[in-house]
């Protein structure tokens, strides 16, 4: 708390100067604390005190509050940012008030009845007021510096994680793949014994854990700072796996697991970043075989989903005595309550996958089996269009909007869609998403980073960014270049239950690329033909 | 520079320069590559990486980025730009994992592998795409990744 003041010195501006003085006598009286105000007519007459701070107080007289009498708070403020400003009216109302204050006065009174006293009482509360607007103007400043040291120090915490886990992987590939090499007998000629292709086992296992390590610290941060950049497209599981799975069965040989994998090479494609999917697929087999009972089983296997929006994979193994406080372990690993900062070892480890799981538009889900073990149930999204633009919008986009395009090849002579599809996919950045709906038709989602974000000039910058990708691979081609005509198609946003597709779609412009001329973008129904190539060779 | 060559039946046919500047790497990745039947060319630094792209006529580079004599992503760009090597496959191995790095292979039609105890399954699995060549896309147009 401020301790009272003895006195109150500042200006009296009112264009009826004889109000004014009346109003500085009737202030001036014996009192505490006492009032001692300067007459001036206008706010220019006082400018030389105002800005040497010389008054803590304007009484600002003014007939009615429109534009002109507004300013002159603006102008008062404008020449002293931390005075006290007090309007007195002559013709009031609650509207005008507020816009009083909206322009830094710390109250308006209106001038007719207005005795001394209650005048004297205004001053005073209206000073209170301004001293606690610049206390919270002072530690807003010192909050927003705070605010800044902190950012800097983080970002420096994150180049070091970056640059120490970068310096990590050259001598974790290298320790890796020569214990492999030692292991699958490619180098020397004696042949290992079991007890040396054991411990080579266990270093290609520790230096794979490092790996893991290594993998999450970064995840973590990435997903911290909300920078994690993901690239959305289809692949089928059967390879994801494939990539992980010399790894993992040495690991359950470590462990003395057995580690069966059933991925039927004929299921439908995923749907999702596959480095993200490879991280999620690791973390949850790396914590089922660490907490299978030796001799136990590790079970892997994916079937579609009841609904055909998901591929499910079961993730299961073997535990004869389960630990009473494991079910809240999982869940707690799981949560989206606990920050990642908080959370250590497998914890983190499925954490981090149950972070990516919820990005790559999944569920994650966890089971304990009273007397058999722990099942991890993950679904992953197929190639669905409209489930994953709901799903987008639900999950991840929230508040703000969704530009959403559809893109349609209009030149049915042209049958190259892999070869368009690859293209549009160079364009993307980072958590775009697109989808190819069927022959010929894509669907673009990207989102919008604020809320105000116009949905078209999202679009216009993507098919900017195609452009310049096609002109960069026709530049390659020599004299093969690749002509194509492309329809934008401006959608309206995705609602939050998934619905998109407007009464009348409008065509927002045509791109057309063809070997004679360069790209040009005609106008909304201005679909001029163009020279194409009928047989896009590649 | 080293060269080696190894053939097993089921070998792929082709030369692959690995520049990086790690020179336990380039055993570990040279012994690798040599048991796919491949001839290796293995170097220290990007500008002899360069002119290795130019008289080895490789089918396919590895590129790691950070490396005394240049930055990797910097030579993939001029193997890009120069007209014999415009369509050689490249690898970028690296362990950096920022959205920028990642982009910057995307636009330059170079794989993104990260280094890591898994590098090598996802570099064989590149090479058997890539090699032998008639499965090439055609020229100047982006590889699948």
């Amino acid at each position: 708390m401020s301790s009272p003041v003895s006195s109150i010195n500042g200006f009296i501006v009112d264009p009826d100067l004889k109000y004014g003085q009346d109003l500085r006598a009737s202030l001036a009286r014996d009192h505490n604390p006492s009032i001692n105000l300067e007459c001036c007519k206008t706010t220019s007459q006082c400018k030389d005190g105002l800005r040497q701070s010389k008054g803590a107080l304007v009484l600002l007289g003014m007939d009615s509050i429109e534009t002109n009498d507004l300013d002159a708070i603006s102008r008062v403020r404008a020449m002293n940012s931390t005075i006290t400003i007090l309007v007195l009216v002559n013709r009031y109302d609650e509207f005008a008030a507020v816009q009083c204050v909206a322009r830094g006065a710390q109250d308006c009174l209106f001038k007719q009845g207005l005795g001394a006293e209650a005048l004297r009482q205004a001053i005073v509360m209206s000073l209170r007021r301004q001293r606690v607007v610049r206390d919270l103007t002072s530690r807003h400043a010192s909050l927003a510096d705070q605010l800044a040291r902190h950012d800097e120090r983080r970002q420096q915490n994150q180049r070091f994680i970056r640059t120490v886990s970068h310096d990590f992987r050259t001598p974790l590939t290298v320790i890796s793949e020569f214990a492999s090499l030692l292991q699958e007998g490619l180098v020397g000629e004696s042949t290992l014994d079991g007890k040396q292709q054991h411990f080579l086992r266990v270093i290609s296992d520790r230096s794979n854990e490092l790996n893991t390590m290594v993998g999450n610290l970064l995840d973590a941060t990435k997903l911290e700072s909300h920078c994690l950049p993901l690239w959305r497209k289809p692949f089928g599981l059967a390879d994801a796996i494939a990539m992980l799975e010399s790894n993992l069965r040495n690991k359950a040989a470590v462990k003395q697991v057995a580690l069966s994998v059933d991925v039927d090479q004929k299921l439908p494609q995923v749907f999702a970043d596959k480095d993200s999917v490879q991280r999620i697929l690791n973390n949850l087999l790396a914590y089922a075989i660490h907490s299978c009972d030796t001799g136990g089983i590790v079970r892997f296997a994916a079937v579609k989903g009841k609904a055909g929006k998901d591929l499910v994979i079961s993730i299961s193994n073997t535990q004869e005595t389960i630990d009473p406080d494991l079910e809240t372990w999982l869940a707690e690993s799981l949560s989206r309550q606990i920050p990642l900062s908080s959370c250590k070892g497998h914890a983190l480890s499925l954490k981090i996958a149950s972070e990516l799981t919820l990005l790559n538009l999944g569920e994650l889900q966890a089971e304990v089996l009273p007397g058999c073990g722990v099942e991890l149930k993950l679904a992953i999204p197929l190639v669905h269009a409209d489930v994953i633009a709901k799903r987008f919008k639900q999950r991840l986009a929230k508040n703000n909007p969704v530009a959403i395009a559809e893109i349609r090849n209009v030149d049915d002579r042209c049958d190259c869609d892999d070869e368009i599809n690859a293209l549009l996919n160079l364009a993307l950045k980072p958590n775009d998403l697109l989808i190819q709906v069927s022959q010929g038709r894509s669907r673009l989602l990207i989102p919008a980073e604020e809320e105000a974000s116009c949905l078209e000039d999202l679009i216009s910058a993507y098919r900017n960014r195609f452009e310049e990708v096609l002109a960069d691979v026709n530049q390659r081609r020599g004299n093969e270049k690749l002509a194509i005509r492309l329809e934008f198609e401006l959608l309206n946003q995705v609602t939050d239950e998934g619905n998109y597709e407007p009464a009348n779609p409008t065509p927002i412009g045509l791109l057309n690329g063809s070997p004679e001329s360069p790209l040009q973008f005609a106008a909304a129904g201005n679909h001029e033909s163009v020279v194409t190539n009928p047989n896009c060779t590649i | 520079m080293q060269a080696s060559q190894e053939s097993s039946p089921e070998t792929l046919e082709g030369t692959i320069l690995i520049a990086d500047d790690d020179r336990w790497l380039n055993t570990v990745l040279e012994a690798r590559c040599s048991k796919l039947g491949l001839t290796v060319v293995a170097v220290e630094d990007a500008l002899t990486a360069l002119s290795s792209a130019d008289f080895a006529n490789p089918d396919l580079v590895i590129l790691d980025v950070e490396m005394p004599g240049g930055n990797g992503l910097a030579a993939c760009e001029m193997i890009r730009t120069a007209p014999e090597t415009a369509n050689i496959p490249v690898v970028i191995l690296t362990g950096r994992t920022d959205a920028d790095t990642i982009q910057r292979c995307r636009n330059l039609n170079a794989h993104y592998v990260q280094k890591g105890t898994d590098a090598w399954p996802q570099i064989e699995l590149i090479i058997r795409k890539e090699i032998p060549s008639d499965c090439y896309a055609g020229p100047g147009f982006p590889h699948a990744r």
